[in-house]
């Protein structure tokens, strides 16, 4: 299904219409495209995997360790990496591997209440009354349209950030359980004959209706219903099915956050270019070394994002992804003693960055012996958002309005961090 | 003493809110009301120039549909149909609109409108802030009431105190991450109409809002103090100390969820301080004033009397917002109203006047919010002009069918219903009519009261007690003082008074489920007949009729086009996405109405003949007779078989029709 059809708004407009009839008449196969409303991409097809930690996950107790103040380190012990590095040991499996990754141990964020954190790295904005910013994923099908016509441009797996003014049509699609992604928006056997009697009679009894209201608001329906038709009878949908992966595979995904990151693999494949996965539980203002809090955590975050990406390094998928781990902020490095926890700290913390074009086995920046404040090469959510836009291929000057005419960028004029690109 | 007057005072505010909530039908009589719609249809018709009336008025079928969808959010029951139509009553129509206005079915759908339009979140932005479930419950109790528009607007902005002792601060809680700059930009925007949020940050580019005059305006509210306390003094003393508030088994098990209950509502807080004074930022970059100099309040709009002064700031703006010097604080609400039953407004977009705004039929726009103001803000009263008015019951024509530019007051537009309309439909034909299993009567607002009395109550009494209790022995020591135990007891037992007298599961309270739902399915509330409960319980239902759900996204409301909430706006979204109807295909909110046990395939059941069971179909889900061909098909498909679950599938197809979930 070749679309011409460009919409920028999130309504199908009559014009639209009239150029799909025109696209038939030129004998080019038209369809709305399932989800998006954007024309194929043309950039280098780059995707990009975006995990938020929410909460603020602790960056002294996990990828910025001070075996030099050991005041602060609680019960938290440390290793080594196999770059020579330090790394709290409640992530092992990542410290095996720091030569894939770039570590940034230098974010600063403005923000230290969670959703204005959140909402600054998703948007690049601040959050504000007025206006609701795009997230990532919007701006990637604005600029990029889609890879894939037949599925959405962008996912949200567990998580959940819209495009905002872009409108509807540019909003990720969000699953919120992995095991059942499509659930209410599928029929079992669409091509049964059970399936074909109860959508012909479908079809047959709204026929009357659409051919008395040929308005557009209604008209609209009509087209929608035999596009939907289509897709739900279409192969690729089975992307979301995490029971079709093979033995072995779903074995090694057997763990917590296993299927989330199993179908953000299964999505990629299927050439959906922005994945979204939000995994909690990180905001440990108390108790914070309870067995079940911080270090099970840890180690099942440790143990799934690197199943994640030694899975997408086998099948090739890292040369044209980028993965981002984000978190909301850090935490303090003087442990809260009443709560045995530890509370928000804005003025340093931890991001991630793997995949194409990203420089490898490094480490960017520094803080001080206490973790408290950074000492070189600060990077802030914005210009973390630039250099993601710009492995992603994207346009970082490239204006685009809101609907009061506001002009936006995709990371507000931030600056590439070039110490992070190969 | 000031305790005392204080529970003196929260007792006899209880006794005046049960007092006061029988549902108040509209307050005007018959000759001010038919002068009103007559002026009305005037202004419509005969004072514009060129527009002809070319449609003729709606049917009664047409017109019982769309007023319950208009008036209370959703369709008509196939018995509430019928009912109408067979009147020979000439009446009949003016009587119905009295009759919806008056129930709670009124309620719920201006809820929606009202949660819509002051931002209230779906769901608590962290995991305990409650506030939003309890500002809904205030926007219920003012419909309810039908308290004047001026009032509802005068009170929420000058509103100060917990949560239990004013719901209407959730007014200004929504803003507690950003401050009140926000709160004034919904305000402008919500009421009057017009964008000045831009100019927070620099002048306006594309309209005349300076920055000083933003500040000018926000100073008016400025001075909000936001109190969210996390920090439940009881939970660790009580984590100690466990053994000994649970007496036996009566608190075991709950004390946790009791303890949440009597601590959350006084965690919301909102206190103003006038001494609190706003300053132009550091980043003022303009003449006409210094960085981090006092900003001195100035009204900055060009009507109302800009002189009015009130006790304090927030009065005074206030008080010249809603006084009737100022029409459009009147306009601008007649316009949302006019949209929302029209289908478009007199002006477009109902939220952004500008000096040079275009409005159509601007006469009619001055005389709608004149109408409402002489009314004195009664909005039943006011929508009871325009239902009554031919300009509202003119039918729909598909041969003069207009875009929202060429609207012409042809009587309403074809209307896909809205996500909450549609919900709550659906909702109708699997359940019935729920408001039948619920009367909003002085016990919903009753336990309410009582319940905030006891948590004011606690927070006054128990907080400072556990202060100093934590103060003398610290938080985790073994020595406890006997009076925190035997005053907790007697809150613990005062909240198990309450539940087992109203029947209401405290927990579904807690959950987030609305207490509304908790009656529902609890059958039985035996002590006061007043209130009709349905006998063979219902079963617990997702009342999605004052949206209360959580919002999870792409459900079934998101996809159909739920607002965000983000900003003041009550536009309801109707564009078509595949994702819709691939809802209303296979989502579990479309399979329940016919599944084999729901109301609606329930009295399906009763009928014998087909004949009887497609017309029972028909009306039920598009409020009409089937003709000729819909029995042909109907025939058709049944010729194969008549088992119940092909009567499953038929009507699930009848629901899939754009007939059932558009209106006219």
């Amino acid at each position: 299904m070749i679309s011409k059809i460009k919409n920028l708004s999130n309504e199908v407009s009559r014009k639209t219409v009239m150029q799909g009839i025109a696209g038939l008449a030129l004998g080019v196969k038209v369809g709305l495209p399932a989800f998006a409303a954007s024309p194929t991409s043309s950039s280098g097809g780059k995707k990009v995997v975006r995990i938020f930690l929410d909460g603020g996950m602790s960056h002294i107790d996990s990828f910025d360790p001070k075996p030099q103040s050991p005041d602060l380190m609680g019960n938290t012990k440390v290793i080594e990496t196999n770059t020579g590095e330090k790394l709290s040991a409640y992530f092992p499996e990542t410290a095996k591997r720091m030569d894939r990754i770039a570590l940034v141990r230098s974010m600063v964020s403005p923000e230290g209440d969670h959703q204005r954190a959140v909402y600054l790295q998703q948007t690049s904005y601040a959050l504000i009354g007025t206006i609701t910013h795009p997230c990532f994923g919007a701006w990637m099908q604005k600029q990029n349209g889609v890879l894939n016509e037949a599925l959405p441009a962008s996912v949200n797996i567990t998580s959940s950030h819209t495009a905002g003014f872009m409108g509807s049509s540019f909003d990720p699609f969000n699953v919120n359980n992995p095991k059942d992604a499509l659930r209410g928006l599928v029929m079992d056997n669409p091509t049964s004959e059970e399936s074909l009697e109860l959508l012909k009679l479908m079809a047959d009894v709204r026929r009357d209706f659409h051919k008395q209201n040929p308005v557009p608001g209604a008209d609209d329906y009509r087209m929608y219903y035999n596009d939907s038709i289509k897709l739900m009878q279409s192969k690729d949908l089975s992307a979301f099915d995490l029971g079709l992966e093979a033995k072995e595979t779903k074995a090694r995904y057997n763990i917590t956050h296993g299927d989330q990151f199993l179908l953000a693999r299964r999505l990629l494949e299927a050439n959906i270019q922005y994945l979204s996965i939000g995994i909690g539980g990180w905001d440990t203002h108390l108790n914070l070394w309870d067995e079940d809090n911080f270090p099970k955590k840890a180690a099942d975050f440790d143990r799934a994002f690197n199943v994640f990406l030694d899975d997408l390094e086998a099948r090739g998928l890292l040369r044209d992804t980028i993965v981002s781990v984000s978190t909301d902020f850090g935490r303090t490095p003087n442990i809260d003693v009443i709560r045995k926890g530890r509370n928000h700290h804005r003025k340093s913390f931890f991001s991630i960055l793997a995949g194409a074009g990203v420089k490898k086995g490094i480490i960017y920046g520094k803080t001080d012996d206490q973790a408290m404040s950074v000492i070189e090469n600060p990077v802030d959510p914005i210009n973390f958002n630039a250099t993601l836009a710009k492995l992603a291929g994207l346009d970082l000057n490239k204006e685009i309005y809101s609907p009061d005419n506001r002009p936006f960028t995709v990371a507000r004029g931030g600056e590439v961090v070039s110490g992070l690109m190969a | 003493m000031r305790c005392f007057i204080f529970k003196m005072a929260i007792l006899c505010h209880c006794i005046l809110m049960v007092q006061s909530m029988a549902f108040s039908g509209p307050h005007i009589d018959d000759t001010v009301l038919w002068k009103n719609v007559v002026n009305l249809d005037r202004l419509a018709w005969v004072e514009q120039e060129g527009l002809k009336k070319v449609n003729d008025q709606i049917n009664d079928q047409e017109f019982v549909r769309r007023i319950y969808i208009d008036i209370t959010g959703k369709i008509p029951t196939y018995g509430e149909l019928l009912e109408f139509l067979k009147s020979k009553n000439v009446n009949k129509r003016s009587e119905l609109i009295a009759e919806l206005l008056d129930s709670p079915g009124y309620v719920s759908n201006f809820t929606n409108f009202w949660n819509d339009l002051l931002r209230n979140p779906y769901k608590s932005i962290t995991s305990e802030d409650d506030y939003y479930k309890e500002f809904t419950r205030y926007i219920e109790r003012f419909l309810a009431e039908n308290k004047t528009y001026d009032k509802i607007v005068y009170d929420m902005l000058t509103s100060e105190g917990t949560i239990q002792q004013n719901q209407g601060v959730g007014f200004y809680l929504i803003d507690y991450t950003t401050d009140t700059h926000d709160t004034l930009n919904a305000t402008v925007r919500a009421f009057l109409g017009t964008r000045i949020g831009c100019a927070q940050c620099h002048n306006h580019r594309f309209d005349k809002w300076t920055q000083k005059e933003f500040y000018e305006s926000s100073a008016f509210l400025y001075g909000a103090k936001y109190r969210i306390n996390y920090n439940n003094p009881l939970k660790a003393v009580m984590a100690t100390h466990y053994d000994s508030f649970v007496k036996g088994d009566q608190v075991k098990g709950k004390l946790s969820s009791y303890s949440r209950m009597l601590f959350m509502p006084s965690r919301a807080e909102i206190t103003y301080s006038p001494e609190k004074q706003l300053k132009y930022p550091e980043s003022y970059a303009y003449a006409n004033a210094k960085p981090n100099e006092f900003v001195a309040e100035k009204i900055v709009f060009d009507y109302g009397d800009k002189e009015i002064k009130g006790k304090g700031r927030r009065e005074t703006f206030a008080t010249w917002l809603t006084s009737k010097n100022n029409p459009m604080f009147a306009r601008i609400m007649a316009n949302r109203i006019w949209k929302r039953i029209m289908g478009v407004g007199l002006m477009e977009p109902v939220d952004d006047w500008k000096d040079n705004i275009v409005i159509q039929n601007p006469n009619l726009f001055n005389a709608l919010g004149d109408i409402f103001a002489s009314l004195n803000y009664d909005f039943k009263a006011f929508m009871s002009v325009i239902f009554n008015s031919e300009a509202y019951q003119l039918g729909y024509q598909a041969k003069n069918v207009f875009t929202k530019d060429e609207y012409k007051l042809q009587g309403a537009m074809l209307k896909r219903m809205s996500y909450a309309q549609l919900i709550d439909s659906l909702l109708t034909l699997q359940y019935g009519n729920s408001d039948d299993f619920f009367k909003l009567d002085p016990q919903y607002f009753e336990f309410e009261d009582k319940l905030n009395a006891l948590t004011q109550s606690y927070k006054d009494e128990v907080i400072p007690l556990i202060a100093s209790h934590n103060a003398k022995y610290g938080e985790q020591t073994k020595e406890i003082d006997a009076m925190v135990i035997s005053t907790m007891n007697k809150y613990f037992d005062k909240l198990q008074e309450l539940e087992a007298y109203y029947q209401m599961g405290l927990d579904g309270r807690l959950k987030g489920h609305s207490s509304r739902q908790v009656v529902v399915a609890e059958a039985k509330i035996n002590k006061n007949e007043k209130t009709m409960m349905a006998e063979g319980s219902m079963k617990h239902m997702e009342n999605n009729n004052v949206m209360r759900a959580h919002y999870q996204d792409n459900d079934f409301m998101k996809v159909f086009g739920a607002t965000s909430r983000t900003a003041p706006d009550t536009e309801v979204n109707m564009g078509a996405t595949m994702k819709q109807i691939l809802k209303m295909m296979n989502s579990d909110e479309c399979k329940n109405v016919v599944k084999e046990d729901s109301y609606l395939m329930q009295e399906l059941f009763k009928l014998d003949k087909m004949a009887d069971k497609i017309s029972f179909l028909y009306y039920s889900i598009f409020g009409r007779a089937p003709n000729g061909k819909d029995l042909d098909i109907a025939v058709k498909f049944f010729s194969k078989s008549e088992k119940p679950e092909r009567w499953s599938k038929y009507t699930l197809a009848l629901i899939n029709s754009p007939e059932f979930y558009f209106y006219r």
